[in-house]
């Protein structure tokens, strides 16, 4: 725990409290000088003096611990390790304390570096799975054979009956239209495509669309709300929402209509009063399952740090996904083989909370549950879901850490034993 | 070798283009759009060279490659194959299945008439 500027950060802290040095030197039973040396970084600090100083200023260890893994510090650390060029790691923080705006031009340069990364890797994600886009390149494709075909009979046949000339002048006029309507499509899904999340171009995207624009709040499908699943869809579906996307959004709500009755948010609001929730404490205490309490945590509005959300099957594939910024859930295909969303399938109920540690340094804490729904197919066979929600994480835990990535195809854990592609990052 | 060619496409404005510089060089052209019976037809009246759109409603091309493949009348019959895809394992796909020529759109009508001249040789 000795982050060198870790000092500067005790000094700020204290003159915010207005305190004085020797005062705290003495609740903390340590001299004053002593801590002089140490708020000016020139003393290393941990262990029983940092709890000291914490409860002094009021604040807790972890998090000036943790501040010395400062977001600027931690991102230029990031970008170091993946660069070729050796950066002197050691002299990091004087680099800061000394260029404090090439430090963040940097930071910037290299965050800015990973948004593009992630756009390429959805920009080509689409090119290979797109249908859409497969689909329009076809039809264009088509519609170019049509136009240079029937051009190159009218530029080079010289006596053709004037009923067949009108004709190919009519086909050419024809597709010319296909071809214009074809190219502004295509502008107009580009234009969306350029605002992220925006392009909704899956019945999956649709309904995160969906209960993304009501901030995953829905107070009338509480018990005594009043309201059905259909008249919230009526009330909320955005036109031209795809036949497939309104059933999954009824799914959706119906569950959730369930899961209020089950555990209204009133009584979810009552049990977590004013400390930060813990699912497996509100599982314990209001004797649910622990997934109904992670959905309706997902669902629980004005959390100081709110709860992302995944759901698949058996197969891995997404049922239900709620993004959360810095976590990345691929649009295709699955995420990472170590996410506890994927290692709890192999011990179905039983619970598993870790520290998802992902490779630019962001922590989020996860837990996650995969259960059996009790329902029988005529096979005999039941369903398994596996469910995942994970949130920010304030600092160091108690629990494991496990290091892990967004998908194979943008992680840089280029040794990782559960890599399935080669990344983009070579 | 005779001069029918049964030209398997779907998009009108192709087969006009196709039908008219084929009937230009010579030869008969019949037509047919639907995936579904298209081996069919062609084994009721067998050409001299069938041309085939990979992406056809009904049915896919290649599937009607193996189809005419399979069948007693068809099987040795020339075949050129079109597709707006130039991907390889396409054109791979096509010649695994006996194909005879894999031509990608668009073309020009030179080579067009130069391929179908070629095949039926």
């Amino acid at each position: 725990m000795a982050g060198s500027l870790i000092g500067s950060r005790i000094r700020e802290r204290r003159e915010a409290l207005g305190l004085k040095q020797s005062a705290v030197a003495k609740t903390c039973g340590i001299s004053p000088s002593y801590l002089n040396l140490i708020e000016h970084n020139r003393r290393g600090i941990g262990g029983r003096v940092l709890q000291a100083l914490a409860a002094a200023l009021k604040t807790d260890a972890a998090r000036l611990g943790e501040g010395g893994q400062s977001d600027l510090a931690r991102i230029l650390r990031l970008a170091a390790s993946e660069e070729k060029p050796q950066a002197e790691e050691a002299r990091l923080e004087e680099f800061i304390t000394r260029f404090p705006g090439w430090a963040a031009v940097l930071a910037s340069l290299r965050q800015r570096r990973a948004q593009l990364e992630q756009i390429v890797d959805t920009l080509s994600d689409r090119l290979a799975h797109d249908p859409y886009l497969s689909e329009s390149l076809h039809e264009m494709l088509s519609s170019v054979t049509a136009i240079h075909s029937t051009s190159g009979i009218l530029a080079q046949s010289q006596d053709m009956e004037p009923l067949q000339r009108r004709r190919f002048h009519n086909n050419l006029f024809d597709e010319s239209a296909r071809l214009s309507d074809l190219s502004q499509d295509l502008v107009h899904y580009f234009d969306h495509l350029a605002e992220g999340e925006q392009n909704l171009s899956t019945p999956q995207d649709e309904l995160v669309a969906f209960l993304g624009a009501a901030n995953y709040s829905f107070p009338t499908l509480e018990p005594g709300g009043g309201e059905t699943v259909e008249g919230v869809m009526s009330r909320l579906s955005p036109p031209g929402l795809s036949s497939a996307a309104s059933l999954m959004i009824s799914v959706a709500l119906a569950r959730l209509r369930r899961d209020a009755a089950r555990l209204p948010q009133s009584a979810l609001a009552k049990a977590i009063g004013d400390q930060p929730p813990e699912p497996y404490k509100l599982a314990q205490q209001l004797n649910l399952p622990l997934d109904l309490i992670l959905r309706r945590l997902t669902f629980f509005p004005g959390l100081d740090r709110p709860f992302g959300m995944i759901i698949c099957d058996g197969t891995g594939a997404t049922l239900f996904r709620k993004p959360l910024a810095g976590f990345h859930l691929p649009r295709y295909g699955a995420g990472c083989a170590f996410w506890s969303l994927y290692t709890a399938m192999a011990r179905p109920h039983m619970p598993e909370h870790e520290l998802l540690v992902l490779p630019d340094g962001q922590m989020f804490e996860a837990f996650a549950i995969a259960t059996y729904d009790g329902a029988v197919a005529a096979s005999g066979l039941s369903v398994l879901q596996s469910t995942m929600a994970f949130r920010t994480s304030p600092g160091p835990h108690q629990y494991p850490a496990r290091e892990v990535g967004p998908t194979c195809r943008i992680c840089p854990r280029q040794t990782c034993p559960a890599r399935r592609e080669p990344s983009i990052h070579t | 070798m005779g001069k029918h060619v049964l030209l398997i496409e779907d998009e009108p404005n192709i087969i006009e283009a196709i039908s008219f510089i084929l009937r230009q060089d010579g030869w008969k052209v019949s037509t047919h759009s639907d995936g579904q019976r298209a081996a069919e037809i062609a084994a009721t009246t067998p050409p001299n060279l069938i041309i085939l759109d990979v992406m056809l409603p009904g049915k896919s091309g290649f599937e009607i490659l193996r189809e005419l493949r399979a069948g007693a009348e068809t099987k040795d019959l020339p075949i050129l194959m079109l597709s707006a895809k130039g991907q390889a394992k396409d054109r791979e796909a096509a010649a695994s299945f006996g194909a005879n020529r894999y031509m990608t759109k668009p073309f020009s009508n030179q080579e067009m008439l130069e391929v179908v001249r070629e095949l039926a040789q």
